[in-house]
């Protein structure tokens, strides 16, 4: 029996700890409040560690299997470095976003987002400008004068934009 | 009675009421159509204008904007993998597939057709129901619910084919997920990590934008192309389509009467409708190894369901009082509102206004589906917009709408995390689809099991419906296997011949 660990058995491993943990915290709960977690995710836990052991045990003799049938297939045929830094590349612009909101605020950051991925790949101003637009046009429109949002604070949202946005 | 309906029909079809009809469809199909915006939300705006309105054109609007967000929802689905709601998850797992493969314009051709079939057939079944409804609904306490919610756990298992033990495992999370958030019954607060944020639960919708559109959309802007794998679509798409559905007649009406008996049950919803008609025809259909890849019945058995599901969630709305989600729980704010009685009174004294909203029903199905398929050209041509895009705009709406779960910080956090979880579910080969499902059913098991007990103790487990259902899940757990084994016996037949 040939033993093989890939990076992906980390996220079984994960999966297990994750579970484990969460019947360890759940039996200091009364009975009623805990009962369904303790089963359920014992039972999880049995299920992943099976798993686990499939991966690491078995994998060697397992032929390649097809996608489970739960799930969407994968495109991503491409260059494994290249999907890497891209993957990275589009987190980082996620973070960025979510770091800027309470800074310069949601309706704010949102158009921003937009203006600046757009021209990061070297695409016009003009069009940039248009998509940024129509989502401040939407957010401004459905979120702030529909439904009477109220956006989160921001640091420049206290000094000025309060008039420009009515909060 | 007939003339009844009748008149009920020319009343709704005179001008006023009518305007009010097409102007809650638009409204309808438009905020299902726009992440966040359609449902509960939408209907709450809606709410104030709707009161001041006469009865007729009252039940005009607000059935036209409430009835037909599960047919608008299915473009985002299709198109960007985003659940524009809670009734079109299921769609994704086939819809966007193929969106990859160039055949958005059929599977939302399809959809619509679907749609339009599956809320007519809701419609007919709150018509022909009304007299024996009494009956069904008393037949069914808490007891059967939760069994019918130990049926839809139980479709992980059967559907997780070529990774069981993970589909399961996944499920279990899911259900663990719902967990988070005071507990009703004992006040103790589950997983809250002394964050106020956390006391009320996560809210279904960013679990499933985290689960799907995020780690779609991370994807796509890691390989920087777009969301069609090929160069043009086929112009024959829409025709197609609409075979399909007709050719799928009979997938059409069983995910419909699912969708309908799940909509008659209150508190289970279309959130739960979609997965049920899904897993059913994963279950049933000859061939079922192309579902997940971008099989077109993957399309029909949830859309039939999720229309349908409207009329079943009238039917106890209007002849009970009991609203069996939010929306229609404000529908009856509005009715009462404007000086109707839902409830028993409405089948004998105000009979008239039922067959008004059993029209309004049918019509607003009709005009939702031509209105989208009048869209399906041009919203086709998004799978074709460069990464560069799409995915900020997508990423902006969908971030636009976690943030309306609660309207706080802490939602936008919170996607981001659950969505690093669902990216590395998908890069790992993890189902994904699971942990929604789980999610879904989770504090709907729970909360049963406990009425159940708090109401029968133990002996619930032998009331008729409880057996009755137990018995069709042993058998959906047992189908595959029996299939299995006579696939074996086939192959074994025909080699010894």
């Amino acid at each position: 029996m040939r033993i093989q660990f890939r990076m992906s058995d980390l996220f079984t491993v994960f999966i297990i700890g994750l579970l484990v943990t969460a019947v360890a915290v759940a039996s200091q709960w009364i009975l009623r409040a805990s009962i369904i977690i303790i089963v359920l995710g014992g039972i999880g836990a049995v299920l992943a560690t099976a798993q686990l052991l499939v991966d690491v045990l078995g994998r060697a003799e397992v032929k390649p299997k097809a996608a489970p049938a739960y799930e969407l297939p994968s495109y991503d045929d491409g260059n494994a470095r290249e999907i890497f830094w891209g993957v990275a590349e589009i987190w980082g612009w996620m973070l960025a976003l979510v770091l800027s909101i309470p800074l310069i605020g949601l309706p704010v950051a949102l158009p921003l987002f937009v203006l600046a991925y757009f021209r990061f790949y070297g695409k016009s101003w003009l069009t940039g400008l248009v998509l940024a637009g129509l989502i401040a046009v939407f957010i401004i429109g459905v979120y702030q004068q529909i439904m009477h949002v109220y956006w989160p604070d921001s640091v420049l949202g206290d000094l000025f934009l309060d008039e420009l946005f009515g909060n | 009675m007939f003339e009844g309906v009748f008149e009920a029909l020319v009343a709704l079809c005179s001008p006023v009421p009518l305007g009010f009809l097409v102007l809650g469809v638009v409204l309808g199909v438009w905020g299902g159509a726009l992440p966040g915006v359609g449902g509960p939300a939408q209907l709450a705006v809606l709410l104030p204008f709707a009161m001041l309105m006469e009865p007729i054109n009252c039940i005009a609007f607000l059935i036209g904007v409430t009835t037909v967000g599960n047919t608008g929802n299915t473009f985002t689905s299709v198109l960007v993998a985003v659940p524009g709601g809670s009734g079109s998850q299921a769609t994704v797992l086939d819809g966007y597939p193929m969106a990859q493969k160039g055949e958005a314009r059929r599977a939302l051709s399809a959809a619509f057709m679907v749609s339009m079939l599956g809320g007519i057939f809701g419609a007919f079944v709150l018509f022909a129901s009304l007299p024996v409804m009494k009956i069904i609904v008393r037949a069914f306490g808490s007891p059967e619910l939760f069994m019918f919610t130990i049926w839809g756990l139980s479709m992980i298992g059967v559907l997780s084919t070529g990774a069981p033990l993970k589909g399961l495992t996944a499920g279990v999370l899911g259900v663990l997920l719902s967990t988070v958030g005071q507990d009703v019954k004992s006040g103790v607060m589950r997983f809250d990590f002394d964050q106020p944020y956390l006391w009320e639960g996560i809210s279904v919708v960013l679990v499933s934008l985290s689960i799907f559109a995020i780690p779609e959309m991370i994807a796509l802007a890691a390989r920087k192309s777009r969301v069609a794998e090929v160069s043009e679509l086929g112009e024959s798409g829409m025709m197609q389509g609409i075979r399909d559905a007709f050719h799928h007649w009979w997938l059409v009406i069983r995910c419909s009467a699912i969708g309908c008996w799940v909509g008659i049950l209150p508190g289970l919803g279309s959130d739960v409708a979609d997965w049920f008609a899904y897993a059913h025809a994963r279950q049933t259909v000859k061939n079922p190894e192309t579902f997940g890849k971008g099989d077109v019945r993957g399309v029909i058995a949830p859309e039939s369901s999720n229309n349908a599901k409207e009329g079943g969630a009238l039917l106890t709305t209007l002849a009970f009082g009991i609203p069996g989600s939010t929306s229609m729980a404000l529908l009856i704010i509005a009715f009462v509102g404007v000086g109707m009685n839902p409830g028993p009174d409405m089948l004998t004294g105000e009979i008239h206004y039922i067959y008004m909203i059993i029209w309004a029903l049918v019509l607003s199905q009709i005009l939702a589906s031509v209105i989208c398929w009048a869209m399906v050209k041009p919203a086709a041509k998004v799978c074709f917009l460069p990464f560069y895009a799409l995915v900020p705009i997508i990423l902006a709406l969908t971030i636009l709408s976690a943030f309306s779960a609660h309207f706080s910080m802490m939602d936008i956090i919170a996607v981001l995390v659950l969505s690093a979880f669902g990216y590395i579910m998908k890069v790992t080969g993890w189902p994904r689809a699971p942990i929604v499902l789980g999610f879904v059913l989770g504090q709907k098991v729970e909360l049963y099991l406990w009425l159940s007990i708090a109401r029968y103790d133990m002996n619930w487990i032998t009331r008729p419906g409880v057996l009755i259902i137990g018995a069709i899940v042993a058998a959906t757990l047992a189908w595959p296997l029996w299939s299995t084994l006579k696939q074996k016996r086939l192959a074994a037949a025909r080699g010894a011949a």
